[in-house]
């Protein structure tokens, strides 16, 4: 007989000494169970079963809409908007960059067009000092003068086009820096709202995002100055170059007289 | 692996819950119903069947919608615990439901040629009191998964995604 197996009997011994072993730990736990499932079995309808059909129905009919439309493949919102901010974190640093090389450009067309206003200052101190010469002298040297004049009056021009580009440089500077500073601004509210949305995880990512964005805005405030500082030396120039060129004109008319 | 990978694995397991829940009891319930051992007919009293067939269909059904409902959802997902944590319940319903099916005390009348010898009566009381223990148990497991995915739904889904879209790295 099956039963009387020693094989059988040993299987039964195990399970008995374990179901002994568990039982007055898990006993009492089951009775606790009994008593409210007892409790909640009485509100189950017992003699139809049309019930638990409709609740079978429907939690299948939800369970395949949720599941299809909500499938759990979508990029979790704050996932978007830390790769958006990302984003724009890069852009602003190659805005930062494209204003950087603007701003040294600048700067070496400052140091081009002072050295242009050393030599054309030096130019017209030499001018004035040839038509302040005897008259002999000045009329034997009138064309050389004459020449000068006009070579200073077109140096004159030139320092003021480079006064007028610079100028306009600076404007396009100003406007960089402008753009930059907004740029910066908008990042640091990003920077805030990603830190409330985040909460926990993000926050440290956030507050990151947000020293970077108030790096950058520095920045552009300092590009802000710069670039006002060489729209003033820009007009400086202007000025200069006007004063040259009267100054040229005037020599003109001396080497004609 | 999408939306109806999630779907069919859904109808897997409600096929399986439908086999394992209602399938499987109803015909050994029916096949134990008129039992022959030795020449001796062992009828399972009507009502009591009645019973038994009626918990079980009811409880398969909650159960096998809920086992659709869990394995159709995305790992991890609140839903997913949500749903689990009812199956586990209704699971437990259906185990106790066999108390007022008749099924923790099973009555065997014993019947040769239209002679009835008595009846044999299967006390299996204590049994179940044992299984609801342990199922409690997995009530606290199932609980406990529930409350992990609510409380670390950010960082499950953060995982999740990482390694498929690239994530945030620290700069």
């Amino acid at each position: 007989m099956i039963f009387q197996t020693d094989l059988v009997q040993t299987i039964a011994d195990i399970v008995a000494a374990i179901l002994t072993f568990l039982f007055p730990i898990v006993s009492p736990l089951g009775s606790w169970m009994v008593s409210w499932m007892e409790f909640v079995l009485q509100y189950f309808p017992q003699n139809d079963l049309t019930l638990y059909i409709i609740i079978f129905v429907i939690i299948v009919t939800a369970g395949a809409i949720v599941n299809i439309v909500w499938a759990g493949f979508k990029k979790p919102s704050f996932l978007v908007k830390a790769k958006k901010f990302e984003e724009k974190v890069e852009e602003a640093g190659e805005l930062e960059v494209k204003v950087d090389k603007k701003a040294k450009k600048l700067k070496e067309k400052v140091e081009k067009a002072k050295e242009l206003e050393v030599k054309v200052d030096k130019k017209a101190k030499k001018l004035k000092e040839k038509v302040e010469k005897p008259k002999k002298i000045k009329e034997k040297k009138a064309k050389e003068l004459k020449k000068d004049a006009k070579e200073l009056k077109e140096d004159a021009e030139e320092l003021e086009d480079k006064s007028e580009e610079l100028k306009e440089d600076a404007k396009e500077l100003k406007e960089d820096a402008e753009e930059f500073g907004e740029k910066a601004e908008e990042l640091k509210e990003d920077a805030k709202k990603l830190k409330e949305g985040a909460k926990e995880i993000e926050v440290e990512k956030a507050e990151e995002l947000e020293e970077k964005a108030e790096e950058l805005e520095e920045k552009a405030e300092a590009l802000k100055e710069d670039a006002k500082e060489l729209e003033e030396k820009a007009e400086e120039f202007e000025e200069k170059a006007e004063d040259l060129k009267e100054d040229a004109k005037e020599l003109e008319e001396k080497t004609e007289d | 692996m999408g939306r109806s990978f999630n779907i069919l694995k859904g109808l897997i397991y409600l096929s399986v819950y439908i086999t394992t829940t209602m399938v499987i009891p109803f015909l050994t319930f029916t096949y134990i119903k008129e039992m022959q051992v030795m020449d001796v007919n062992i009828i399972l009293e009507q009502p009591d069947y009645e019973r038994i067939i009626f918990w079980v269909s009811a409880f398969g059904l909650l159960i096998s919608s809920c086992a659709f409902f869990t394995y159709s959802s995305p790992k991890q997902s609140i839903r997913k615990g949500t749903f689990a944590l009812i199956q586990v319940i209704v699971n437990c319903l259906y185990v106790w439901s066999y108390k007022f099916s008749g099924a923790t005390e099973i009555r065997f009348e014993l019947i040769i040629e239209a002679t009835n010898l008595g009846f044999i009566a299967i006390d299996v009381q204590n049994m179940v009191k044992l299984y609801m223990g342990v199922y409690f148990l997995t009530i606290v497991l199932k609980g406990y998964d529930f409350f992990d995915f609510v409380i670390n739904r950010k960082t499950i889904r953060e995982k999740r995604y990482k390694t498929e879209l690239g994530g945030i790295s620290k700069a």
